[in-house]
């Protein structure tokens, strides 16, 4: 049903309260299901001698196409399992989301081909000597389908850019020990709280600047110093900003954040960066979840002595992790609550007819997080009493790396939805002005995200997990 | 045109509850239960262009937000104002889990 049949029903009952029902009716609730779900089933396997590996199957390594037959004309069957028990865990979150299984399964159907296509890419021994980073390749053939081709719009049942990403981010949580959330998160708090508070400031400042009312100056300003368009979406909301504000912050945000995904990893390769400290760099000044992963994946991917990149590929993703979920995203309640009440008490107090309470900040916190923790948590308990050695022989191959397998794949249908949604000429028109506002903040964030991760706390970015 | 009870509303008079419709008590005027306020995620995504590239109306930093169809605002579902009107229906207000 379109916007404007819904606009001309005004009686059909408006509202869904969700209370409790947010188990089942928010998607981050529905990722962290299905996250923990296959943590436990590893888990389970690994305690009873047995593992995920069979059906995690991914594309090895390969350098000519007669490798590639024989890879999969001996794993046809494992990949044609993995894509059914994905199809049926995905189903069942997303039907119980309110989509149609009918959309759905054709539209996974095609992201999987694909995603197995661009995977298989990316494996190629060349790929990283023509750029053909599987994040990259992902996006800009999704960018080219979706504006110059174009797919039927039931298909986007299936291109849960955020479902996706947050499955991505629990089952990560598994990969990610404890302890190293715990020793790095204090610093990633600090550090993106930084950059955060310095990003709203400046777009909020340069669009009061611009003559910007203070609700869209606000819902700009959290864009770029939060979590992209989750956070403009959340303080429009709680500012009680206009109908078209979160559209326009959604538009720039975009715009940013795509032009991230292919500038920081380019520029990091650039400058050398060791894996963690770029991986904190693009964490402080990306500005979405899915973007940011796709860029720390990107980096990860250039280690090596090729490049001379140094670091191990994990610990891109894991600093991007830690300085964007842990120092970021949780803190979007904090957020909402502070600007609902400079709203509600001194922008607009006639306006207001509530006053905002505490309870803003669960209501509105990202509850992936709490996944991705008791996933770090599950794995951590699971190794205990091993040695570095005997994890690195018993424990890393059976239950982490399947883990991280799927993790991967998970990812992969992430950066695939990102470009078959995003429909360049369907986006909001943001006018120059917050255009401009918005900008100015990019260039704070970049750069003092830039001098925080790459001077001053350098030693724990590229020490990471060390 | 809107009818007349509509016009009355926005004029801050009481609107006249729709057929079907109970009297709201106070507790119950916000929002999250005014016929004008729309939250359905799916219509969030519809009328919210770009909304899924990054983001979802499924997601929990959403909580129960939705556009007023009145004001053309984008509101919290705690939210009320003097326009408020009974939908159909209206589901009790949003608890907290």
């Amino acid at each position: 049903m379109s916007a404007n049949q819904l606009e001309a029903n005004p009686d059909r009952s408006p509202s869904i309260a969700t209370g409790w029902r947010e188990l089942w009716f928010k998607e981050d609730w529905w990722a962290i299901w299905l996250g923990l779900g296959i943590v436990i089933v590893g888990y389970a396997l690994f305690a009873n001698g047995a593992s995920l590996k069979w059906i995690a199957v991914t594309p090895e390594k390969w350098s000519s196409l007669g490798q590639l037959g024989s890879h999969f004309a001996a794993n046809w069957l494992r990949y044609l399992v993995q894509f059914v028990a994905w199809l049926a865990i995905f189903t069942v979150a997303l039907t119980a989301l309110g989509f149609a299984a009918r959309d759905f399964v054709p539209s996974f159907a095609f992201l999987y081909a694909f995603s197995a296509v661009i995977f298989v890419l990316g494996q190629w021994t060349q790929a990283n000597y023509y750029n053909l980073e599987p994040p990259l390749v992902a996006l800009l053939l999704g960018l080219l389908i979706s504006n110059l081709i174009g797919l039927p719009r039931w298909m986007d049942a299936g291109f849960r850019v955020e479902f996706y990403v947050k499955t991505g981010i629990v089952l990560l949580g598994a990969t990610l020990p404890f302890s190293l959330i715990a020793w790095a998160g204090p610093i990633a708090i600090f550090q993106a709280s930084l950059v955060s508070l310095a990003t709203f400031f400046v777009i909020f400042f340069a669009a009061r600047k611009l003559g910007l009312d203070r609700q869209l100056s606000s819902t700009l300003g959290a864009g770029g110093a939060v979590c992209g368009v989750s956070a403009s979406i959340a303080i429009a909301g709680a500012v009680g900003a206009k109908k078209e504000y979160a559209p326009i912050a959604i538009t720039v945000v975009i715009f940013w954040a795509i032009v991230m995904i292919f500038a920081l990893p380019l520029a990091a390769r650039w400058l050398q960066l060791p894996t963690g400290v770029a991986g904190a760099w693009i964490g402080t000044s990306e500005f979405a979840d899915a973007a940011g992963f796709a860029a720390a994946q990107t980096y990860g991917g250039y280690a090596g002595p090729a490049s001379g990149v140094a670091g191990a590929p994990d610990q891109a993703v894991w600093a991007f992790t830690l300085m964007k979920v842990v120092g970021r995203d949780v803190w979007i309640g904090v957020w909402a609550l502070a600007l609902a009440i400079v709203s509600t008490t001194r922008w607009e107090p006639r306006e207001a007819g509530r006053k905002p309470d505490a309870g803003e900040i669960w209501r509105r916190f990202p509850k992936f997080v709490i996944g991705f923790l008791v996933a770090s948590l599950i794995v951590t308990w699971a190794s205990r009493g091993y040695a570095l050695a005997d994890f690195n022989k018993a424990v890393n191959p059976t239950l982490v790396a399947p883990i991280k397998d799927l993790r991967t794949w998970a990812f992969i249908f992430c950066f695939f939805s990102i470009g078959l949604t995003t429909r360049i000429g369907e986006l909001a028109k943001a006018g120059r002005k917050p255009f401009a506002a918005f900008t100015a903040g990019v260039a704070v964030n970049v750069l003092l995200g830039f001098v925080l991760s790459v001077f001053v706390f350098a030693s724990y970015w590229a020490n990471l997990a060390r | 045109m809107r009818p007349l009870k509509d016009f009355r509303c926005v004029l801050g008079l009481r609107a006249r509850p729709a057929k079907g419709a109970r009297m709201a008590t106070a507790a119950e005027r916000f929002c999250g239960s005014c016929r004008y306020f729309r939250n359905d995620p799916a219509y969030l995504e519809a009328a919210t262009p770009g909304l899924s590239s990054l983001s979802s109306a499924f997601a929990s930093v959403r909580a129960d937000d939705g556009l007023c169809l009145m004001r053309d605002r984008y509101l919290s579902a705690r939210a009320s104002c003097a326009r408020f009107a009974a939908a159909l229906g209206a589901n009790p207000p949003p608890a907290s889990i």
